[in-house]
């Protein structure tokens, strides 16, 4: 029998914000364990809220009577820690530099009340077991989430402003905001082309692949790319991966079966061709696909597949590149869109600018964008930025219908 | 499921509070799955334009929920005079018979008989004959406003705080018949299942089943993106509601309100039928 521990730790400061003033002061450390047992061909797991004791343990081989089959060996003899904490800040230094940010943000834009979120947020993931692995990751961020409304506006909320990173960008933040806010006041109209480029969070865009990509739906052939595996589908220019390196906040390195991939990286689509669907230990088996590592589950949960976050691979080309001068649109809110079953995806965007790739020109109406799975990321994907221009993220470009 | 080269997300919710209720349902979920396939072998997409919405009960719910729930939740108003004004109490938000009420005294997931502060469950009309006649309310966003509590303070887990949400959301039924309203629609479309919605000055559902209404009739399948529409116009082109509310809990899902998501909450209504929503 082989004990395995799967333990989650976050230690959080979270600054309540209203009426652009911290009303709060969340503090909080919380720690889950998941103990796993591999015996016969199953597993049983048990967890608990802080350290698991004997009796979790013992709870966990109970389960064993469950019967729950797992006929993989556990990963064994491996060992990485990964530590990407850089920052290093007081709590009370952090609220004086929190709230330092919201009097220079109250001072110049009296007109507008910021609410939501600051806060720091450290994470530690720790897979090991009794037969060698032992596999340790650690972050920790800072994160603005600032919901913006005019205070003459109706509406719940009218933008946000948004960074996350690994140093204290205070600076960076007030730039971009000073940008946008500035640009709020600016109406402008939708260019009437019949497409237009549009700077889109790709999260939004991506859900489409990253369900039609599960291994468990190719294997059992419900997906929309069933017969399009090892074809090229897309833009030669687009690549699409399985993203565990330092640029994804709060990301182990390692799956919730302790499966990693060379520099933590897997590339699922390449150069406009579908290379692999993801997997974790059962589905690659089950459907002989390669293996992935992208197995997933809660702390107390048998591991196992569900659909996963994907990143686009930024090309060699700045957002000022990619554009070149043409009127495009920046997402700030998109919400409640969707793809249908053949691909077609729509969406209303609450709240955007107008930019040329240099300077945001303006606020644009509410419109709705539109486009085909297969011409989003073929004919009209013109590439992801190289640079992180604008809140501190890369820019996924592409060219959508926009009408209002 | 796949019929052809598409394929078909389908699910049947079941939400029982006592085990032994879960048995013996296999006739309801073999009857989802064909009318699963036989939508997913014949939809086509739609053509996008503006139509005439009957919704389904379930899909009912979710507008309430997403339409004027979230609006109804006070913690936005707090501090903020501009919304003050527009939100006082008897302005008129909708069609005469539009009523929505949200209480935690309805079996399901948003059964909340005390919220997470303790105050007991009642029911809250949030809109009565189109009339703006209450809203949600925390302690602290009731003592700000100077209104009674609501039973609303909940917090989606021990990790986070309290905060304004709602519990069961439903609109109150009316006087017709499915048929009676669907029957008088010339072209428009009967949104049958939903996969998801949203809610601020825009509402959005995202249709998982959708069907053309021609000639007062249910025809062909539709694929459908996504329907939208201004809430506050939207809820004065409410001009139908069939006579029977029905309730619904999405064990696997919920709502989510910032990073506090998903919040076990109910839904519920009558058919309605909706003029004037953007279909995509």
């Amino acid at each position: 029998m082989i004990r395995e521990l799967y333990q989650h730790t976050i230690r959080e400061t979270s600054l309540n914000i209203t009426n652009s003033v911290i009303d709060s002061i969340m503090k909080k450390t919380i720690r889950k364990s998941g103990c796993r047992v591999y015996a016969n061909r199953a597993i049983g797991v048990a967890g608990t809220f802080g350290d698991p004791t004997e009796k979790t343990w013992a709870e966990a081989e109970e389960r064993l009577k469950d019967g729950i089959p797992y006929t993989f060996e556990p990963e064994k003899n491996k060992k990485r820690i990964r530590d990407l904490r850089q920052l290093n800040i007081s709590d009370e230094e952090f609220i004086r530099e929190s709230e330092d940010l919201l009097r220079i943000l109250d001072l110049e834009y009296p007109d507008f009340i910021f609410s939501h979120k600051i806060k720091i947020c450290e994470t530690e993931t720790l897979l090991k077991n009794d037969a060698g692995l032992d596999y340790v990751n650690y972050d920790k961020t800072f994160e603005f989430i600032l919901l913006v409304k005019h205070r003459d506006s109706v509406n719940i909320f009218d933008s946000g402003l948004l960074r996350q990173g690994r140093t204290l960008q205070k600076k960076e933040f007030l730039e971009d905001a000073r940008i946008l806010l500035d640009a709020f006041k600016n109406e402008v109209s939708l260019p009437q082309n019949e497409k237009i480029p549009v700077i889109v969070e790709e999260s939004m865009l991506l859900s489409k692949i990253s369900e039609s990509l599960n291994g468990e739906q190719i294997g059992f052939g419900t997906s929309l790319f069933c017969d399009k595996m090892n074809k090229t589908a897309f833009s030669p220019k687009l690549s699409i991966i399985q993203d565990r390196t330092e640029e994804k906040y709060h990301t182990p390195f390692f799956d919730t079966e302790g499966v990693t991939q060379d520099k933590d990286v897997c590339f699922l689509i390449k150069n406009g061709v579908i290379e692999k669907a993801y997997t974790d230990k059962t589905n690659a088996a089950r459907f002989s696909m390669p293996l992935t590592g992208s197995a997933s589950g809660d702390y107390d949960e048998v591991p196992s597949l569900s659909n996963i976050g994907l990143s686009v691979v930024p090309g060699n080309k700045t957002l000022k590149e990619l554009i070149g001068g043409v009127p495009s649109i920046i997402v700030i809110m998109a919400s409640g869109g969707d793809y249908t079953s053949s691909g077609d995806f729509a969406t209303p965007v609450q709240m955007s600018y107008l930019t040329d790739g240099e300077k945001i020109l303006g606020r644009l109406p509410e419109f709705y964008i539109s486009g085909n799975l297969y011409d989003i990321f073929g004919d009209d994907f013109i590439g992801m930025s190289c640079d992180k221009t604008f809140m501190g993220e890369r820019a996924l470009v592409v060219r959508m219908n926009a009408n209002c | 499921m796949q019929e052809g080269d598409t394929p078909h997300n389908g699910s049947r919710d079941i939400y029982e509070l006592e085990f032994k209720d879960l048995a013996n349902r296999q006739d309801e979920i073999r009857a989802e799955i064909n009318k699963d396939l036989q939508y997913c072998k014949q939809a086509v997409p739609v053509k996008p334009g503006v139509y005439t919405c009957v919704l389904s009960p379930v899909v009912t719910g979710v507008f309430a929920h997403e339409s004027f729930g979230h609006k109804s939740e006070s913690d936005f108003m707090v501090g903020d005079e501009t919304m003050k004004k527009e939100w006082t109490i008897g302005k008129v938000v909708g069609s005469p018979k539009l009523n929505i009420v949200d209480t935690g005294l309805i079996a399901g997931a948003g059964y909340v008989p005390f919220d997470d502060e303790g105050t007991k469950a009642r029911k809250n009309y949030i809109v009565k004959n189109g009339v703006l006649s209450g809203r949600l309310h925390s302690c602290n966003t009731a003592m700000s406003l100077n209104e009674g509590l609501t039973g609303n303070a909940r917090a989606v887990n021990f990790e986070y705080e309290p905060i304004v949400r709602m519990t069961t959301t439903y609109i109150e039924a009316g006087d017709q018949t499915k048929e009676e309203l669907i029957s008088s629609i010339e072209e428009g479309i009967y949104i049958d299942d939903v996969k998801h919605g949203s809610g601020m000055t825009t509402f959005t559902i995202a249709p998982n089943r959708a069907y053309m209404i021609r000639n007062g009739r249910i025809a062909e399948p539709v694929r459908i993106s996504v329907i939208t529409g201004n809430v506050m116009k939207t809820l004065h082109e409410i001009d139908g509601f069939s006579n029977e509310v029905e309730f619904f809990s999405f064990p696997l899902g919920g709502c989510g309100k910032m990073e506090q998501h998903p919040l076990s909450v109910g839904f519920g209504g009558p058919y309605i039928r909706v003029n004037g929503v953007n279909v995509q």
